[in-house]
């Protein structure tokens, strides 16, 4: 064994957690080598420090209303849930409010065929604070939240304003586009 | 089993017993990795509503405990990619101030060191981090990190080398040659 390959087993080793030849490979080099010698003794060393915090108390009745506070949230969450539903009318209002104010076409934005999306997409960035201005800290938590729920089992990357409405199928952004002109000739 | 059969068909009583039983488990894990009571409270809640929440997705074969577990560690993640700047991260409880048994010398020795282990993990990126702790307190094995992160293993060796470099520096004056000085 080289140094090389005692220094990618040696946590293992250190952890009792390396195979029986590897471990006997690793005590051999360990004789044989000073420098990994040093190694070994200050890695350990320091896996026996952070184990220092191993362990850590709860807090008397730090738990207590542990349970109740998911029961509870069950509800509130159904609660959020009908909100994602009920978002698509709020948000064709933003884009065209969007739209108004930096005077774009929202046909083109909303188009999936011409490339359009990319830049609707990059017109989202401004919905949480257009969202806030317009309809009140209140809805823009209530977006938030609805966002969150579309995390599937606390995916690792969050999703955002952005994949909330690429995230619409066809149908749903047809229905988005067909409001949208509704608004626009209403407003020409 | 009777539990996760009513988990799974929506009885609320059912779900009330199963996260009583892992409450502590996963509340502990969320702790480690956020550092912060009542933020580690929160998301491990929420971890355990959005398991309710996703119940028809559930294999049983995976165990519900397996899980939210996985749900709780990525939330915790998340968390920890929003809050950056999020306050110190610490695992004691204030509360919890006086161990049966211990000098006032020792108090002193021991709390120093604490804090300083806390401060060393609480200056780790989020997923050096969570693969720190995952490794070293939750005891897992590299492919085990790598499937509950959805990252390969590679890319679970490269962060816990990285958090154990990091974490040998900020605690190189409790080292020396390979012994405690406390």
């Amino acid at each position: 064994m080289n140094c090389r390959a005692f220094k990618e087993h040696l946590d293992d080793f250190v952890r009792g957690r390396a195979a029986e030849h590897i471990s006997s490979a690793l005590k051999t080099h360990l004789h044989d080598c000073r420098d990994c010698r040093t190694e070994y003794e200050t890695h350990a060393a320091l896996l026996a420090l952070l184990d220092k915090q191993a362990d850590f108390q709860l807090g008397p009745g730090e738990l207590d209303d542990f349970v109740p506070a998911v029961l509870n949230n069950i509800d509130v969450k159904k609660a959020y849930r009908a909100w994602f539903y009920r978002l698509a009318p709020a948000v064709a209002v933003a884009v065209v409010l969007l739209v108004f104010v930096f005077g774009r076409n929202p046909k083109n934005e909303l188009s999936r065929q011409n490339g359009g999306i990319v830049e609707y997409a990059e017109s989202l960035k401004m919905y949480s604070s257009l969202i806030a201005a317009v309809f009140g800290n209140g809805m823009a938590q209530e977006i938030e939240t609805a966002e969150q729920e579309l995390e599937s089992q606390g995916g690792f990357f969050t999703i955002g304003y952005e994949d909330l409405i690429l995230s619409m199928g066809d149908e749903d952004l047809k229905k988005l586009e067909s409001k949208l002109e509704e608004l626009k000739n209403d407003k020409g | 089993m009777e539990e996760i059969k009513g988990f799974i068909a929506g009885d609320d009583k059912a779900f009330g017993e199963l996260v009583n039983r892992y409450k502590e488990r996963i509340y502990a894990v969320v702790l480690r990795m956020v550092g912060n009571r009542e933020d580690a409270k929160d998301i491990a809640q929420d971890a355990f509503v959005r398991a309710y929440r996703n119940r028809q997705s559930f294999r049983a074969e995976s165990g519900f405990y397996t899980w939210v577990y996985r749900i709780a560690v990525n939330l915790a993640i998340n968390f920890l990619n929003r809050n950056q700047e999020r306050s110190a991260y610490s695992l004691d409880d204030p509360k919890l101030k006086e161990q049966p048994g211990e000098s006032r010398e020792q108090k002193i020795v021991t709390d120093e060191l604490r804090r300083a282990i806390d401060k060393a993990i609480g200056a780790l990126p989020a997923r050096q981090r969570a693969v720190f702790v995952l490794r070293q307190y939750e005891d897992k094995s590299n492919d085990e990190i790598a499937s509950l992160l959805s990252i390969t293993e590679g890319a679970v060796k490269a962060n816990y080398f990285q958090a154990i470099q990091k974490l040998r520096v900020s605690l190189g004056q409790y080292l020396k040659e390979g012994s405690l000085v406390s």
